[in-house]
Protein backbone atom coordinates (compact mmCIF):
# COMPACT_ATOMS: atom_id res chain seq x y z
CA UNK A 1 0.00 0.00 0.00
CA UNK A 2 1.18 3.95 0.27
CA UNK A 3 3.47 5.33 2.57
CA UNK A 4 2.84 7.16 5.58
CA UNK A 5 3.48 4.30 7.65
CA UNK A 6 0.21 2.62 7.07
CA UNK A 7 1.81 1.22 4.41
CA UNK A 8 4.31 -2.12 4.62
CA UNK A 9 1.81 -4.97 5.82
CA UNK A 10 -1.08 -3.70 4.20
CA UNK A 11 -2.95 -0.56 5.02
CA UNK A 12 -5.60 -2.58 6.73
CA UNK A 13 -3.09 -3.70 8.69
CA UNK A 14 -3.85 -7.37 7.78
CA UNK A 15 -0.22 -7.86 7.06
CA UNK A 16 0.11 -8.92 10.28
CA UNK A 17 -2.33 -12.20 9.55
CA UNK A 18 -1.75 -14.75 12.13
CA UNK A 19 1.72 -15.69 12.93
CA UNK A 20 3.56 -17.96 14.37
CA UNK A 21 6.53 -16.89 15.69
CA UNK A 22 9.64 -17.12 13.68
CA UNK A 23 7.79 -18.60 11.29
CA UNK A 24 7.22 -16.97 7.91
CA UNK A 25 3.49 -16.51 6.85
CA UNK A 26 2.02 -15.53 4.44
CA UNK A 27 -0.37 -12.75 4.37
CA UNK A 28 -2.41 -10.91 2.36
CA UNK A 29 -0.37 -8.28 1.57
CA UNK A 30 3.41 -9.84 1.84
CA UNK A 31 5.57 -11.41 4.20
CA UNK A 32 5.77 -11.56 7.37
CA UNK A 33 9.88 -12.42 8.43
CA UNK A 34 9.40 -12.81 12.28
CA UNK A 35 7.30 -11.86 14.87
CA UNK A 36 6.73 -11.71 18.22
CA UNK A 37 9.90 -11.24 20.22
CA UNK A 38 12.43 -9.23 17.94
CA UNK A 39 14.19 -12.63 18.10
CA UNK A 40 13.48 -14.34 14.62
CA UNK A 41 12.96 -18.37 15.30
CA UNK A 42 12.00 -17.54 18.97
CA UNK A 43 9.13 -18.75 20.86
CA UNK A 44 7.20 -20.80 17.95
CA UNK A 45 4.78 -22.06 20.63
CA UNK A 46 3.57 -18.52 21.20
CA UNK A 47 0.63 -17.81 19.09
CA UNK A 48 -0.11 -14.19 17.71
CA UNK A 49 -3.57 -13.52 16.59
CA UNK A 50 -4.52 -17.51 16.38
CA UNK A 51 -8.22 -19.00 17.07
CA UNK A 52 -9.72 -16.11 16.33
CA UNK A 53 -12.37 -17.40 13.99
CA UNK A 54 -10.90 -18.62 10.68
CA UNK A 55 -12.51 -15.18 8.76
CA UNK A 56 -11.12 -12.83 11.60
CA UNK A 57 -7.72 -14.52 11.08
CA UNK A 58 -7.59 -12.58 7.90
CA UNK A 59 -8.77 -9.35 9.14
CA UNK A 60 -6.87 -9.58 12.14
CA UNK A 61 -4.83 -5.92 12.84
CA UNK A 62 -1.24 -6.05 13.49
CA UNK A 63 -1.32 -5.18 16.95
CA UNK A 64 0.90 -8.07 17.46
CA UNK A 65 -1.50 -9.35 20.16
CA UNK A 66 -0.58 -12.68 21.94
CA UNK A 67 -2.66 -15.25 24.26
CA UNK A 68 -0.64 -17.49 26.67
CA UNK A 69 -2.28 -20.28 26.69
CA UNK A 70 -4.42 -22.85 24.58
CA UNK A 71 -7.21 -22.02 27.03
CA UNK A 72 -7.29 -18.68 26.33
CA UNK A 73 -6.83 -19.24 22.78
CA UNK A 74 -10.04 -21.05 22.44
CA UNK A 75 -12.18 -18.53 24.53
CA UNK A 76 -10.90 -15.58 22.83
CA UNK A 77 -12.20 -17.99 19.31
CA UNK A 78 -15.31 -17.89 20.84
CA UNK A 79 -15.07 -14.08 22.16
CA UNK A 80 -14.05 -13.07 18.79
CA UNK A 81 -16.98 -15.38 16.97
CA UNK A 82 -19.64 -13.14 18.95
CA UNK A 83 -17.98 -10.21 17.74
CA UNK A 84 -18.09 -11.47 14.11
CA UNK A 85 -22.00 -12.75 15.17
CA UNK A 86 -22.99 -8.94 15.99
CA UNK A 87 -20.70 -7.21 13.75
CA UNK A 88 -18.73 -5.20 16.30
CA UNK A 89 -15.68 -3.42 14.70
CA UNK A 90 -13.17 -4.51 17.31
CA UNK A 91 -10.51 -3.69 14.65
CA UNK A 92 -10.89 0.05 13.84
CA UNK A 93 -8.30 2.66 12.51
CA UNK A 94 -8.58 6.43 11.98
CA UNK A 95 -6.36 7.87 10.18
CA UNK A 96 -6.33 11.35 11.50
CA UNK A 97 -4.93 13.65 9.06
CA UNK A 98 -3.19 12.86 5.41
CA UNK A 99 -1.00 15.68 5.71
CA UNK A 100 2.70 14.34 5.97
CA UNK A 101 5.98 15.76 6.26
CA UNK A 102 7.66 13.60 3.91
CA UNK A 103 6.22 12.94 -0.15
CA UNK A 104 6.53 8.93 -0.45
CA UNK A 105 6.91 8.01 -4.08
CA UNK A 106 4.13 4.80 -3.17
CA UNK A 107 1.93 6.29 -1.31
CA UNK A 108 -1.88 6.30 -1.72
CA UNK A 109 -3.05 8.84 0.80
CA UNK A 110 -4.88 11.66 -1.41
CA UNK A 111 -5.26 15.12 0.95
CA UNK A 112 -7.89 16.82 -0.08
CA UNK A 113 -7.47 19.59 2.42
CA UNK A 114 -7.07 23.18 0.50
CA UNK A 115 -5.33 24.44 3.10
CA UNK A 116 -2.86 22.09 2.72
CA UNK A 117 -2.37 21.80 -1.45
CA UNK A 118 -5.22 19.92 -1.51
CA UNK A 119 -7.87 19.81 -4.34
CA UNK A 120 -10.59 20.19 -2.18
CA UNK A 121 -12.13 21.85 0.96
CA UNK A 122 -12.38 19.08 2.72
CA UNK A 123 -11.28 19.25 6.46
CA UNK A 124 -9.65 16.97 9.04
CA UNK A 125 -11.37 15.77 11.98
CA UNK A 126 -11.22 18.46 14.64
CA UNK A 127 -10.17 17.06 18.07
CA UNK A 128 -13.51 17.59 19.94
CA UNK A 129 -14.96 15.35 16.56
CA UNK A 130 -12.41 13.02 17.08
CA UNK A 131 -13.13 12.82 20.51
CA UNK A 132 -16.58 12.50 20.19
CA UNK A 133 -15.83 9.54 17.75
CA UNK A 134 -14.11 7.76 20.46
CA UNK A 135 -16.75 7.82 22.43
CA UNK A 136 -19.10 6.37 19.98
CA UNK A 137 -16.48 3.88 18.60
CA UNK A 138 -15.83 2.47 22.61
CA UNK A 139 -19.77 2.21 22.92
CA UNK A 140 -19.86 0.71 19.67
CA UNK A 141 -17.33 -2.39 21.06
CA UNK A 142 -13.89 -1.26 19.32
CA UNK A 143 -11.15 -2.22 21.31
CA UNK A 144 -7.99 -2.10 18.97
CA UNK A 145 -7.57 1.43 17.68
CA UNK A 146 -4.56 2.16 14.98
CA UNK A 147 -4.21 5.81 14.65
CA UNK A 148 -2.09 6.70 11.71
CA UNK A 149 -2.29 9.19 8.44
CA UNK A 150 -0.70 11.00 6.30
CA UNK A 151 1.60 11.85 9.48
CA UNK A 152 0.17 11.43 12.72
CA UNK A 153 2.25 13.52 14.59
CA UNK A 154 1.92 16.75 12.75
CA UNK A 155 -1.39 16.81 14.15
CA UNK A 156 -0.57 19.50 17.46
CA UNK A 157 -3.50 17.77 19.28
CA UNK A 158 -2.10 13.96 18.59
CA UNK A 159 -1.24 13.07 22.57
CA UNK A 160 -4.80 14.79 23.61
CA UNK A 161 -6.44 12.45 21.16
CA UNK A 162 -4.21 9.68 22.51
CA UNK A 163 -4.37 9.49 26.17
CA UNK A 164 -8.16 10.59 25.78
CA UNK A 165 -8.51 6.60 23.54
CA UNK A 166 -6.08 5.02 25.81
CA UNK A 167 -6.77 6.36 29.60
CA UNK A 168 -10.89 7.05 29.31
CA UNK A 169 -11.43 4.92 26.36
CA UNK A 170 -9.34 2.04 26.87
CA UNK A 171 -8.43 1.36 23.66
CA UNK A 172 -5.37 -0.73 22.57
CA UNK A 173 -3.38 1.76 20.47
CA UNK A 174 -1.33 0.81 17.60
CA UNK A 175 0.40 3.97 16.09
CA UNK A 176 1.89 4.09 12.14
CA UNK A 177 4.25 6.14 11.94
CA UNK A 178 7.34 7.41 9.35
CA UNK A 179 8.98 7.84 12.18
CA UNK A 180 10.87 11.35 11.23
CA UNK A 181 9.49 13.34 13.76
CA UNK A 182 9.93 11.66 17.01
CA UNK A 183 12.56 13.51 19.53
CA UNK A 184 13.34 12.44 22.90
CA UNK A 185 10.66 13.78 24.45
CA UNK A 186 7.96 12.52 22.00
CA UNK A 187 9.49 8.95 22.64
CA UNK A 188 8.88 10.05 27.23
CA UNK A 189 5.21 10.48 26.19
CA UNK A 190 4.72 7.79 24.17
CA UNK A 191 6.65 5.52 26.61
CA UNK A 192 3.51 7.28 29.02
CA UNK A 193 1.26 6.08 26.57
CA UNK A 194 1.86 2.40 26.37
CA UNK A 195 0.82 1.78 22.99
CA UNK A 196 0.64 -1.79 21.96
CA UNK A 197 3.19 -1.20 19.35
CA UNK A 198 4.51 1.45 16.97
CA UNK A 199 4.85 0.81 13.25
CA UNK A 200 7.43 2.94 11.12
CA UNK A 201 8.36 2.80 7.69
CA UNK A 202 11.58 1.45 6.46
CA UNK A 203 12.01 1.67 2.88
CA UNK A 204 15.96 1.38 2.56
CA UNK A 205 18.94 0.02 4.42
CA UNK A 206 20.68 2.95 3.75
CA UNK A 207 20.01 7.11 3.76
CA UNK A 208 20.61 7.03 0.11
CA UNK A 209 17.72 4.46 -1.16
CA UNK A 210 15.38 5.46 1.76
CA UNK A 211 15.60 9.03 1.19
CA UNK A 212 15.30 8.78 -2.54
CA UNK A 213 11.40 7.29 -1.77
CA UNK A 214 10.26 9.64 0.56
CA UNK A 215 11.89 12.60 -0.92
CA UNK A 216 13.19 14.12 2.14
CA UNK A 217 16.69 14.26 2.87
CA UNK A 218 17.66 13.36 6.19
CA UNK A 219 14.93 10.37 6.72
CA UNK A 220 16.45 7.60 7.25
CA UNK A 221 18.84 8.80 10.03
CA UNK A 222 15.78 10.06 11.78
CA UNK A 223 13.68 7.23 11.75
CA UNK A 224 17.30 4.61 12.84
CA UNK A 225 17.62 7.61 15.98
CA UNK A 226 13.54 7.29 16.25
CA UNK A 227 13.50 3.02 16.73
CA UNK A 228 16.35 3.46 19.27
CA UNK A 229 14.64 6.07 21.48
CA UNK A 230 11.76 3.84 21.29
CA UNK A 231 13.51 0.73 21.71
CA UNK A 232 15.55 2.07 24.75
CA UNK A 233 11.86 2.98 26.50
CA UNK A 234 10.92 -0.57 26.24
CA UNK A 235 8.26 0.47 23.51
CA UNK A 236 7.42 -1.88 21.44
CA UNK A 237 8.45 -1.37 17.45
CA UNK A 238 7.39 -2.63 14.50
CA UNK A 239 9.77 -1.85 11.01
CA UNK A 240 7.93 -2.52 7.79
CA UNK A 241 8.68 -2.32 4.01
CA UNK A 242 7.26 -2.20 0.87
CA UNK A 243 9.34 -3.96 -1.29
CA UNK A 244 9.15 -2.03 -4.99
CA UNK A 245 11.49 -0.95 -7.92
CA UNK A 246 13.70 1.62 -6.39
CA UNK A 247 14.78 -0.42 -3.16
CA UNK A 248 14.19 -4.28 -4.65
CA UNK A 249 18.22 -4.80 -4.42
CA UNK A 250 18.10 -4.36 -0.99
CA UNK A 251 15.20 -6.50 0.74
CA UNK A 252 17.94 -8.67 2.11
CA UNK A 253 19.78 -5.92 3.83
CA UNK A 254 16.49 -4.20 5.45
CA UNK A 255 15.49 -7.35 7.07
CA UNK A 256 18.99 -7.59 8.65
CA UNK A 257 18.97 -4.22 9.58
CA UNK A 258 15.58 -4.22 11.20
CA UNK A 259 16.62 -6.75 12.89
CA UNK A 260 19.70 -5.04 13.95
CA UNK A 261 17.77 -2.47 15.48
CA UNK A 262 15.67 -4.47 17.26
CA UNK A 263 11.94 -4.37 15.41
CA UNK A 264 10.24 -6.84 17.08
CA UNK A 265 8.29 -7.62 13.98
CA UNK A 266 9.81 -7.77 10.63
CA UNK A 267 6.99 -7.18 7.86
CA UNK A 268 7.47 -6.46 3.93
CA UNK A 269 5.28 -6.38 1.20
CA UNK A 270 5.05 -6.41 -2.31
CA UNK A 271 1.90 -4.48 -3.29
CA UNK A 272 1.98 -1.48 -4.24
CA UNK A 273 -1.14 -0.34 -5.12
CA UNK A 274 -3.21 3.09 -6.60
CA UNK A 275 -3.68 5.83 -4.91
CA UNK A 276 -7.10 6.50 -3.21
CA UNK A 277 -8.16 8.56 -5.95
CA UNK A 278 -7.79 5.64 -8.47
CA UNK A 279 -4.46 6.94 -9.80
CA UNK A 280 -2.31 4.26 -10.89
CA UNK A 281 1.03 5.93 -11.59
CA UNK A 282 2.12 4.46 -8.55
CA UNK A 283 1.98 1.24 -9.91
CA UNK A 284 5.13 1.76 -12.26
CA UNK A 285 7.09 1.09 -8.78
CA UNK A 286 5.73 -2.57 -8.83
CA UNK A 287 7.94 -5.77 -8.91
CA UNK A 288 8.36 -7.28 -12.50
CA UNK A 289 6.81 -11.04 -11.90
CA UNK A 290 10.72 -11.83 -12.26
CA UNK A 291 11.72 -10.43 -8.97
CA UNK A 292 8.50 -11.21 -6.92
CA UNK A 293 9.44 -14.54 -8.00
CA UNK A 294 12.96 -13.99 -6.60
CA UNK A 295 11.88 -12.33 -3.91
CA UNK A 296 9.41 -14.74 -2.76
CA UNK A 297 11.99 -17.81 -3.25
CA UNK A 298 14.63 -16.65 -1.53
CA UNK A 299 15.80 -18.77 1.56
CA UNK A 300 16.58 -15.70 3.54
CA UNK A 301 15.69 -14.66 6.27
CA UNK A 302 13.10 -17.70 6.31
CA UNK A 303 12.39 -20.71 3.20
CA UNK A 304 8.99 -20.30 1.68
CA UNK A 305 6.65 -22.30 4.15
CA UNK A 306 5.28 -25.29 1.66
CA UNK A 307 1.72 -25.39 1.34
CA UNK A 308 0.61 -29.07 0.69
CA UNK A 309 -1.86 -28.40 -2.77
CA UNK A 310 -5.78 -29.55 -2.47
CA UNK A 311 -7.96 -29.96 -5.21
CA UNK A 312 -9.58 -26.83 -6.70
CA UNK A 313 -13.04 -27.65 -5.03
CA UNK A 314 -11.66 -27.69 -1.41
CA UNK A 315 -9.59 -24.41 -1.86
CA UNK A 316 -12.25 -22.08 -3.24
CA UNK A 317 -14.24 -23.13 0.12
CA UNK A 318 -11.24 -20.60 1.49
CA UNK A 319 -12.86 -17.88 3.20
CA UNK A 320 -12.63 -14.29 2.31
CA UNK A 321 -11.95 -11.50 4.74
CA UNK A 322 -14.35 -9.91 6.96
CA UNK A 323 -13.91 -6.20 6.02
CA UNK A 324 -17.01 -4.82 7.07
CA UNK A 325 -17.44 -7.18 9.90
CA UNK A 326 -15.78 -6.70 12.23
CA UNK A 327 -13.01 -3.93 11.12
CA UNK A 328 -13.66 -0.09 10.01
CA UNK A 329 -11.48 2.49 8.32
CA UNK A 330 -12.55 6.11 8.78
CA UNK A 331 -10.91 8.75 7.43
CA UNK A 332 -9.78 11.97 8.17
CA UNK A 333 -12.70 13.89 6.91
CA UNK A 334 -15.09 11.55 9.24
CA UNK A 335 -16.05 9.09 6.01
CA UNK A 336 -16.74 5.57 7.35
CA UNK A 337 -15.35 2.77 5.22
CA UNK A 338 -15.61 -1.08 5.71
CA UNK A 339 -11.76 -1.58 5.80
CA UNK A 340 -8.54 1.38 4.48
CA UNK A 341 -8.80 -0.95 1.47
CA UNK A 342 -12.32 -0.99 0.15
CA UNK A 343 -13.58 2.87 -0.03
CA UNK A 344 -16.82 2.87 -0.69
CA UNK A 345 -18.30 5.35 1.71
CA UNK A 346 -20.85 3.89 4.24
CA UNK A 347 -21.34 7.80 5.54
CA UNK A 348 -19.80 10.43 7.21
CA UNK A 349 -19.59 10.71 11.01
CA UNK A 350 -20.42 14.55 10.88
CA UNK A 351 -23.93 14.06 9.13
CA UNK A 352 -25.07 11.06 11.12
CA UNK A 353 -24.09 8.92 14.38
CA UNK A 354 -21.31 6.35 13.54
CA UNK A 355 -23.55 3.44 15.35
CA UNK A 356 -26.34 4.32 12.90
CA UNK A 357 -24.13 4.29 9.92
CA UNK A 358 -22.39 1.14 10.60
CA UNK A 359 -25.75 -0.81 11.38
CA UNK A 360 -27.46 1.01 8.34
CA UNK A 361 -28.33 -1.94 5.96
CA UNK A 362 -26.88 -0.85 2.63
CA UNK A 363 -26.37 -2.70 -1.17
CA UNK A 364 -22.75 -2.55 0.23
CA UNK A 365 -23.47 -4.53 2.98
CA UNK A 366 -25.72 -6.98 1.34
CA UNK A 367 -22.78 -7.44 -1.21
CA UNK A 368 -19.98 -7.79 1.35
CA UNK A 369 -22.39 -10.59 3.50
CA UNK A 370 -22.85 -12.86 0.16
CA UNK A 371 -18.84 -12.73 -0.50
CA UNK A 372 -18.46 -15.55 2.38
CA UNK A 373 -15.70 -17.51 0.57
CA UNK A 374 -13.44 -17.64 -2.94
CA UNK A 375 -15.86 -19.91 -4.14
CA UNK A 376 -18.56 -16.71 -4.07
CA UNK A 377 -16.63 -15.01 -6.36
CA UNK A 378 -17.23 -15.20 -10.26
CA UNK A 379 -13.53 -15.06 -11.43
CA UNK A 380 -12.28 -16.77 -8.68
CA UNK A 381 -14.12 -19.59 -8.23
CA UNK A 382 -12.33 -21.51 -11.56
CA UNK A 383 -9.28 -19.77 -11.16
CA UNK A 384 -6.72 -22.73 -10.21
CA UNK A 385 -4.38 -20.37 -8.42
CA UNK A 386 -7.15 -19.65 -5.76
CA UNK A 387 -5.50 -21.66 -2.88
CA UNK A 388 -2.22 -19.35 -2.35
CA UNK A 389 -3.63 -16.11 -3.26
CA UNK A 390 -4.85 -13.60 -1.07
CA UNK A 391 -7.19 -11.21 -2.39
CA UNK A 392 -8.54 -8.26 -0.94
CA UNK A 393 -12.11 -6.78 -1.96
CA UNK A 394 -10.68 -2.66 -1.70
CA UNK A 395 -7.79 -3.52 -3.74
CA UNK A 396 -10.16 -5.47 -6.77
CA UNK A 397 -12.52 -2.59 -6.43
CA UNK A 398 -9.79 -0.01 -6.42
CA UNK A 399 -8.56 -1.59 -9.70
CA UNK A 400 -11.38 -2.34 -11.45
CA UNK A 401 -14.27 -0.64 -10.20
CA UNK A 402 -15.59 -3.97 -8.80
CA UNK A 403 -15.19 -5.42 -5.73
CA UNK A 404 -15.82 -9.23 -6.74
CA UNK A 405 -13.33 -9.12 -9.93
CA UNK A 406 -10.34 -10.50 -9.98
CA UNK A 407 -7.47 -8.71 -7.66
CA UNK A 408 -5.01 -8.11 -10.93
CA UNK A 409 -1.74 -8.25 -8.32
CA UNK A 410 -3.18 -10.51 -6.30
CA UNK A 411 -3.38 -13.61 -9.14
CA UNK A 412 0.14 -12.21 -10.24
CA UNK A 413 1.62 -13.19 -6.88
CA UNK A 414 -0.60 -16.28 -6.55
CA UNK A 415 0.95 -17.56 -9.51
CA UNK A 416 4.77 -17.18 -8.11
CA UNK A 417 3.87 -18.47 -4.41
CA UNK A 418 2.34 -21.08 -6.48
CA UNK A 419 5.49 -21.78 -8.63
CA UNK A 420 7.92 -21.22 -5.24
CA UNK A 421 5.79 -23.79 -3.32
CA UNK A 422 5.81 -26.12 -6.53
CA UNK A 423 9.78 -25.78 -6.40
CA UNK A 424 10.45 -25.97 -2.79
CA UNK A 425 8.12 -29.22 -2.83
CA UNK A 426 9.79 -30.92 -5.04
CA UNK A 427 13.12 -30.04 -3.15
CA UNK A 428 11.42 -31.48 0.32
CA UNK A 429 10.75 -34.76 -1.98
CA UNK B 1 -4.99 9.82 45.95
CA UNK B 2 -3.97 6.32 46.00
CA UNK B 3 -6.04 3.69 45.35
CA UNK B 4 -7.59 1.54 48.82
CA UNK B 5 -8.72 -1.89 46.79
CA UNK B 6 -7.35 -3.32 43.87
CA UNK B 7 -7.33 -0.64 40.56
CA UNK B 8 -6.71 -1.22 37.15
CA UNK B 9 -3.73 -0.09 35.41
CA UNK B 10 -4.60 3.36 33.71
CA UNK B 11 -3.03 1.91 30.16
CA UNK B 12 -4.55 -1.30 30.15
CA UNK B 13 -6.92 -1.68 28.16
CA UNK B 14 -9.71 -3.71 27.83
CA UNK B 15 -13.49 -4.05 26.32
CA UNK B 16 -16.55 -5.81 27.44
CA UNK B 17 -18.66 -7.63 24.80
CA UNK B 18 -22.06 -9.56 26.22
CA UNK B 19 -20.71 -9.63 29.72
CA UNK B 20 -16.99 -10.83 29.06
CA UNK B 21 -14.30 -8.36 28.67
CA UNK B 22 -11.00 -8.78 26.48
CA UNK B 23 -8.36 -7.03 28.31
CA UNK B 24 -4.99 -6.00 26.55
CA UNK B 25 -1.75 -5.64 28.09
CA UNK B 26 -0.23 -2.94 25.69
CA UNK B 27 3.38 -3.11 27.45
CA UNK B 28 3.50 -7.41 27.24
CA UNK B 29 1.36 -7.67 24.34
CA UNK B 30 -0.41 -10.58 26.15
CA UNK B 31 -4.43 -10.37 25.52
CA UNK B 32 -6.65 -12.07 28.43
CA UNK B 33 -9.93 -13.10 27.93
CA UNK B 34 -12.10 -12.77 31.32
CA UNK B 35 -15.41 -15.34 31.74
CA UNK B 36 -18.59 -13.46 32.95
CA UNK B 37 -17.20 -13.54 37.15
CA UNK B 38 -13.64 -12.25 36.19
CA UNK B 39 -15.24 -9.92 33.95
CA UNK B 40 -17.50 -8.22 36.66
CA UNK B 41 -14.58 -8.39 39.33
CA UNK B 42 -12.21 -6.58 37.14
CA UNK B 43 -15.34 -3.70 36.43
CA UNK B 44 -15.86 -3.10 39.80
CA UNK B 45 -11.51 -2.84 40.40
CA UNK B 46 -11.59 0.71 40.36
CA UNK B 47 -9.38 1.35 43.39
CA UNK B 48 -12.49 2.58 45.39
CA UNK B 49 -13.22 -1.01 46.77
CA UNK B 50 -11.58 -3.33 48.61
CA UNK B 51 -10.46 -6.76 47.88
CA UNK B 52 -12.78 -8.10 50.08
CA UNK B 53 -15.74 -5.79 49.04
CA UNK B 54 -15.08 -7.15 45.41
CA UNK B 55 -15.74 -10.44 46.53
CA UNK B 56 -18.98 -9.71 48.76
CA UNK B 57 -20.26 -8.45 45.55
CA UNK B 58 -19.51 -11.18 43.60
CA UNK B 59 -20.73 -13.27 45.75
CA UNK B 60 -24.26 -11.94 46.17
CA UNK B 61 -24.40 -10.85 42.48
CA UNK B 62 -23.23 -15.05 41.40
CA UNK B 63 -25.29 -16.35 44.39
CA UNK B 64 -22.12 -18.28 44.78
CA UNK B 65 -20.56 -20.38 47.69
CA UNK B 66 -18.66 -17.64 49.55
CA UNK B 67 -15.36 -19.37 50.41
CA UNK B 68 -15.35 -21.30 46.76
CA UNK B 69 -15.46 -17.28 45.46
CA UNK B 70 -13.35 -16.23 48.06
CA UNK B 71 -10.33 -18.62 47.20
CA UNK B 72 -10.79 -18.05 43.73
CA UNK B 73 -10.82 -14.49 43.66
CA UNK B 74 -7.45 -14.28 45.71
CA UNK B 75 -5.99 -16.39 43.16
CA UNK B 76 -7.57 -14.24 40.16
CA UNK B 77 -6.44 -10.74 42.02
CA UNK B 78 -3.02 -12.46 42.62
CA UNK B 79 -2.87 -13.27 38.89
CA UNK B 80 -4.43 -9.68 37.61
CA UNK B 81 -1.47 -8.41 40.33
CA UNK B 82 1.53 -10.65 38.51
CA UNK B 83 0.30 -9.77 34.87
CA UNK B 84 0.99 -6.39 35.79
CA UNK B 85 -2.74 -5.49 35.05
CA UNK B 86 -4.08 -3.73 38.39
CA UNK B 87 -1.38 -1.27 40.11
CA UNK B 88 -0.69 -2.24 43.93
CA UNK B 89 -2.97 -1.06 46.18
CA UNK B 90 -2.03 0.94 49.38
CA UNK B 91 -0.01 -0.66 52.50
CA UNK B 92 0.64 -3.46 50.58
CA UNK B 93 3.79 -4.61 49.69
Amino acid sequence: MGACGSCSGGGCGSGGTPIQIGKPQESSAGRVIWSGTGEPGAGADQIIGVGLGERLEQSVPNAGIRVESPEAKEALRRLFMKVEEKKIPLWTHIDLTYKCNTDCIHCYCQHLDSSFGGAYDKKDLTTQEVIHLLDQLADAGALNLTLSGGELFVRKDFFEIAFYASREKHFALTLYSNGTLINERMADRLAELAPVAIEISLLGATAEVHDAIVQRPGSFDRVVRAVGLLRSRGISVVLKTSIMQPNFHQADEMARLAQTLGSRTYRSTIEITPRNDGNTGVMQYQLTDAQMLDYLARDFPSPWPYTEPVPLEEARQKTTCGTGTVACYISPYGDVYPCIQLLISMGNIRDRAFKEIWEAPSDLRRKLEQIQSYGDLPDCKTCEYVQLCNRCHGLAYLETGDLTACYKLALRMAKAKTQVNAAVGTQQG
Amino acid sequence: MPATGPCRRPEIAWRVIDGEAIVVNPRSGLVYPFNPVATRCWELADGSRSEEAIIDTIVEEFDAPAEQVRQDMRGFFQMLHEKGLIQPTQGSS
